[in-house]
C-alpha cells in the first residue's frame, strides 16, 4: 500500500510541466546523440553536467536519465538501418535488426525495439516497487567468482551461438578471446602483443571491431551486389509497424528479456552488453528454429533491446542504495547527484521516495515520449533504406570513420576498424560467423580477470567457484548447457531442425 | 610598383616580429592574448575532465581567453604527456594529470619524456587515498588490521597493480611485519563494492561515494580529509605515507615563469572568491579542491617519483 501511494508521488512529481520539457529534452538529445555516431552519451551527459548545477535535484536526474536511455534508443536505430552499433550495447541488435532491414522490415524492427523498450520499461517500474531493496543486496552478493560462473554461463551459451559449422565457430572464438588478450594485463600489469605500439598497449577496443566487421563489412560485400537494392524497395511496403506474427514471436522473448534485464542490471559490472548478450543467447539457445538467428529473427532483436531497456532502470538500485554505479554514465549522474548533497545509503528508497519515484515515473514516462517521438519516425528512418548505395556507402563509412574516432581522437583505432572491416569481407566470404569473435572479444578479458582475481582471493584454490552457492549454481547450470545436447533424447530434436 | 611594396612591408612585419620574438618571451602583462589548451589524459567525462570544469568558467572570466579541452587518452597518460611535451612552451598548453599517474606513465609505461620535460604549475584538487573496511569488519582501526594481517593473509582491493595504493600498502607491511595480497579490480567503485559484498577484506582507492557505506580506518593525505575529518590520516598513525595524490597542471619546458605564476595566482584567486562553491562542487566528484603553487607541486612530484622508484625496486617490479 506504501508503495502504492509512493509510486502515486512519483508521477506527481514526474508530471509537472517543469519536468516533462527536461525529461523531453533529455530524451530528444539523447535520441539525436544515439543517431549520430561520435558523440556518446558519456561526453553528452558530462558536457550537460554543469547546467544541472542550476537545476533542482529532481529534475537534473529526470534530464540525464533522459539522455542515456534515449541514447540507448537512437544507438539501436543506426545498428537497424545500417549495422553501425553505435556503442556496445547495441552491437547485439545489428546480429538481426539489420538482416530484418535487408529483408524490407525494419520498420517492424524499429518498432518492437520501441515496443519492447516500453514494455520491459513498464515491467521493471512494477519490479522496482516490489523488490528494490532486497535486489540491491543480491547484486553485492556478485563477487569475482559469481562473475566468472555468470560468464562461464554465458560462454556455454555462445558455443551454439553460430549458426553455421561448429568447427568454424569454435575457431573464431579462440581467435577472439586471443584479441581480447592484447594490452596491458590489467592483473599483473605486464603488455601483451603490444609490439611496443601505444595504441595496442590499451587493447583492442571492441567498438571499432564491431563497425568494422558489421559496418565496413557489409559496405565491401554490397559493391558487388547491386541488384538487391531494388528488392529491399519493393518489399519495403510490407507495414512499418510489427504484425500480428512478430507480435507471437516477441512478446515471450520481451518478457524473458525485461526478466534478465532487470536482474542482471544490479549486478555491479553486469548491466549494457552483458545483458544484450545474454538475453540473445537464451533466445537462440531454447529456439526451435535457432536456425533463423543472424537471418533477421524478430526475437532476437525484441529480448536484446528489453533486456537493454530493464537494466537501465535496475541500475539505478545499486546506484542510489550503495553509490555503485553500474556503467560510466551511471557514475557521471552520481557525481550530479553528490553535486547537489544527495547521498546514496541503504535506506535511500526509504528516506527520498519522492525523488526515487519521481524518477522511476520520468522513466516511465520518458519511455512514453520515445514511442510518441520514433513511431511516427519509423517511416522517415526506413527511407534512409532508399538511399541509392552510391551515396549511401560513404555515408556509412564516413559516420563509421567519424564514430570510431570520437571514441579516443585516435587515428590508429580507425585503422584497426578498416583492417575488421576487411577481417569482416573475408570471414563473409568464407562463411565465418562475425558474432562468436565480437563476443569472445568483449567476455575474454571479463572472465581472465574474474578468474585470475578469483584466484588470488582464494590463494589458488578452484574450489571457490562451487563453494559459494551462487557461483555453484550458475557453474552447474553452464556444465549442463554443455552436456545435454550429448545427451541422446536431444540429439533427435537436432534432425528436426536439419529437416 | 605595388606589389613590391607590399611584399616589403610583409617582410619587414616578418623580420620584426621575429626579433621580437627572439627579443622578448610572450610578456605575461598581456597573457592570455588567445584561447589556452588543456591536454587531458581521459576522455570527455572522466576524472581529469570534471576537475578541469569546478573551475573553467571562472578562470575563463578572471583571464579573458577560453580554455580549450583537448582529449588525448590512452596508454596511461604517455599519449597526452607526449603531445604536450612536444608542444610550444609559450604558455597555451598545459597538461591535466595526477602526479602519481605522470609518475607511474614514466616508471611502468614506456613513456619517453621525464619530469625534466614539464615545468609545475599548481595543484587543483586533492585525491586521497582512503583505506576501506566494511562496517561488520571486526577491524575496528588501522592497528586492529594490521596485528589481524599477522596472522591472517589480508586480501585488499586496489584500481591497478603497482598504483600508489599498493606501494602505499606495500611500505606499511614491511614496517609492521605482514603480508597482504593485493587483488586489482579494474575500477575504485569495483574495488570497494568488493569490500561492501564481503569478497575482499580491505580496499585501497581513491574516494568514489561508496566508502559512506564503509568503515575509513584511515586516510593518506597531509591534513585530515575534510569530508570525513573523524578519520585519522597515516601519519598520525605512525604508519609510512605515501605521497598525495593531486590533479595538477602542468606546462612543457621552457614556458616563462611569469606565464606559470599568473596561471597560479589566477586558480588561488578563484579558489579564495568562491570557495564554498567549489568545494561543493568538489565533493561531488570526490575530490577536494587544493591549489598548491609551482614550488610545492614541484616538490611533490619529485617526492613522488622517488617514492615508486624505491618500493618499486625494493618489489622487483619491472621499471622502465
Amino acid at each position: 500500500m506504501e508503495t502504492i501511494t509512493n509510486v502515486g508521488m512519483g508521477f506527481a512529481t514526474a508530471l509537472t510541466w517543469a519536468n516533462i520539457t527536461y525529461c523531453f529534452i533529455g530524451v530528444l538529445v539523447g535520441t539525436l546523440i544515439g543517431v549520430l555516431p561520435g558523440l556518446g552519451p558519456t561526453a553528452t551527459i558530462s558536457l550537460l553536467l554543469p547546467v544541472t548545477y542550476y537545476l533542482n535535484p529532481i529534475s537534473a536526474i529526470i534530464m540525464l536519465s533522459g539522455v542515456y536511455y534515449g541514447a540507448m534508443y537512437g544507438g539501436s536505430t543506426t545498428a537497424i538501418l545500417v549495422n553501425i552499433p553505435g556503442e556496445t550495447a547495441s552491437i547485439v541488435t545489428c546480429l538481426d535488426g539489420y538482416q530484418m532491414a535487408r529483408q524490407g522490415r525494419a520498420g517492424a524492427a524499429l518498432g518492437i525495439a520501441a515496443f519492447g523498450s516500453f514494455i520491459a520499461g513498464t515491467l521493471s517500474v512494477v519490479g522496482l516497487m516490489l523488490v528494490a531493496p532486497p535486489l540491491a543486496e543480491f547484486g553485492l552478493r556478485f563477487g569475482p567468482p559469481e562473475f566468472f560462473a555468470l560468464i562461464f554461463m554465458a560462454f556455454s551459451l555462445l558455443i551454439c551461438l553460430a549458426s553455421g559449422d561448429m568447427l568454424k565457430a569454435v575457431m573464431i572464438t579462440v581467435v577472439g578471446v586471443w584479441v581480447g588478450t592484447i594490452g596491458v594485463d590489467f592483473i599483473s600489469g605486464d603488455t601483451r602483443f603490444s609490439y611496443g605500439s601505444l595504441t595496442l598497449s590499451d587493447g583492442v577496443g571492441i567498438v571499432p571491431v564491431a563497425m568494422g566487421l558489421f559496418g565496413v563489412a557489409e559496405v565491401l560485400e554490397n559493391i558487388d551486389k547491386q541488384e538487391q537494392q531494388a528488392k529491399i524497395l519493393k518489399t519495403r511496403l510490407k507495414g512499418l509497424l510489427p504484425n500480428r506474427q512478430d507480435w507471437k514471436e516477441s512478446w515471450l522473448p520481451i518478457l524473458r528479456g525485461s526478466a534478465i534485464g532487470f536482474f542482471m542490471g544490479t549486478i555491479p559490472g553486469g548491466g549494457g552488453v552483458m545483458t544484450t548478450f545474454t538475453s540473445y543467447a537464451l533466445e537462440k539457445k531454447i529456439s526451435k528454429h535457432p536456425e533463423r538467428f543472424g537471418k533477421g529473427a524478430i526475437e532476437g532483436v525484441a529480448g536484446p533491446e528489453s533486456a537493454n531497456n530493464a537494466s537501465v532502470a535496475a541500475h539505478y538500485v545499486p546506484l542510489l542504495t550503495f553509490g555503485i554505479p553500474t556503467t560510466v554514465v551511471m557514475a557521471i549522474i552520481l557525481g550530479g547527484l553528490m553535486i547537489h548533497g544527495i547521498s546514496p545509503s541503504p535506506t535511500f528508497i526509504k528516506e527520498n521516495p519522492q525523488l526515487f519515484w519521481g524518477l522511476i515515473a520520468s522513466m516511465y514516462m520518458g519511455n512514453v515520449m520515445l514511442l510518441v517521438l520514433n513511431l511516427p519516425l519509423i517511416g522517415l528512418w526506413v527511407r534512409v533504406l532508399a538511399i541509392p548505395y552510391r551515396i549511401l556507402f560513404p555515408l556509412i563509412l564516413l559516420f563509421c570513420i567519424i564514430g570510431v574516432y570520437c571514441l579516443n581522437y585516435n587515428i590508429w583505432e580507425v585503422v584497426i576498424m578498416v583492417i575488421f572491416g576487411f577481417v569482416g569481407y573475408l570471414m563473409r566470404r568464407f562463411e565465418y560467423e562475425p558474432a562468436p569473435f565480437v563476443f569472445a572479444l568483449l567476455l575474454g578479458p571479463m572472465i581472465e580477470n574474474a578468474l585470475r582475481q578469483s584466484l588470488i582471493i582464494s590463494e589458488g584454490s578452484f574450489g571457490i567457484f562451487f563453494t559459494r552457492p551462487i557461483s555453484g549454481v550458475l557453474m552447474i547450470v553452464g556444465i549442463m548447457f554443455f552436456i545435454i545436447p550429448a545427451l541422446p533424447g536431444f540429439k533427435r530434436k537436432k534432425f528436426d531442425v536439419a529437416d | 610598383m605595388k606589389t613590391r611594396k607590399g611584399r616589403t612591408v610583409v617582410v619587414v612585419g616578418i623580420v620584426a616580429s621575429l626579433l621580437m620574438g627572439v627579443s622578448a618571451a610572450p610578456a605575461a602583462a598581456d597573457y592570455p592574448a588567445r584561447s589556452m589548451d588543456y591536454v587531458l589524459p581521459f576522455g570527455p567525462g572522466g576524472g581529469t575532465d570534471l576537475t578541469v570544469r569546478l573551475y573553467k568558467d571562472k578562470v575563463e572570466k578572471l583571464l579573458g581567453q577560453p580554455i580549450v579541452m583537448t582529449y588525448k587518452p590512452g596508454a596511461g597518460g604517455v599519449i597526452a604527456g607526449r603531445y604536450v611535451k612536444e608542444s610550444k612552451p609559450d604558455g597555451y598548453t598545459f597538461l591535466v594529470i595526477s602526479n602519481t599517474s605522470l609518475v607511474t606513465s614514466m616508471l611502468a609505461r614506456k613513456a619517453d619524456f621525464t619530469l625534466d620535460d614539464f615545468i609545475p604549475v599548481c595543484t587543483l584538487t586533492l585525491s586521497p587515498t582512503i583505506f576501506a573496511v566494511n562496517k561488520d569488519s571486526p577491524y575496528k582501526t588501522m592497528k586492529d588490521f594490521a596485528e589481524a594481517a599477522k596472522t591472517k593473509k589480508m586480501k585488499y582491493g586496489i584500481t591497478a597493480p603497482f598504483s600508489s595504493s599498493q606501494l602505499i600498502v606495500e611500505a606499511i607491511s614491511r614496517q609492521e611485519g605482514f603480508q597482504a595480497i593485493p587483488v586489482p579490480m579494474g575500477g575504485g567503485a569495483k574495488a570497494m563494492s568488493a569490500v561492501l559484498g564481503g569478497h575482499v577484506d580491505m580496499s585501497v582507492v581513491a574516494p568514489t561515494g561508496i566508502e559512506n557505506q564503509l568503515r575509513i580506518l584511515a586516510v593518506n593525505s597531509e591534513d585530515r580529509w575534510e569530508a570525513h575529518p573523524e578519520v585519522p590520516t597515516l601519519k598520525e598513525l605512525g604508519y609510512p605515507s605515501g605521497p598525495e595524490t593531486h590533479f595538477s597542471l602542468y606546462a612543457p619546458k621552457g614556458t616563462p615563469k611569469e606565464i606559470v605564476d599568473k596561471v597560479y595566482e589566477a586558480y588561488k584567486k578563484v579558489l579564495e572568491e568562491d570557495r564554498e562553491e567549489i568545494t561543493k562542487r568538489a565533493k561531488g566528484i570526490n575530490q577536494a579542491a587544493r591549489i598548491l603553487g609551482p614550488e610545492a607541486l614541484g616538490k611533490m612530484t619529485q617526492g613522488t617519483y622517488v617514492f615508486f622508484k624505491e618500493m618499486l625496486s625494493k618489489m622487483g617490479a619491472p621499471v622502465n
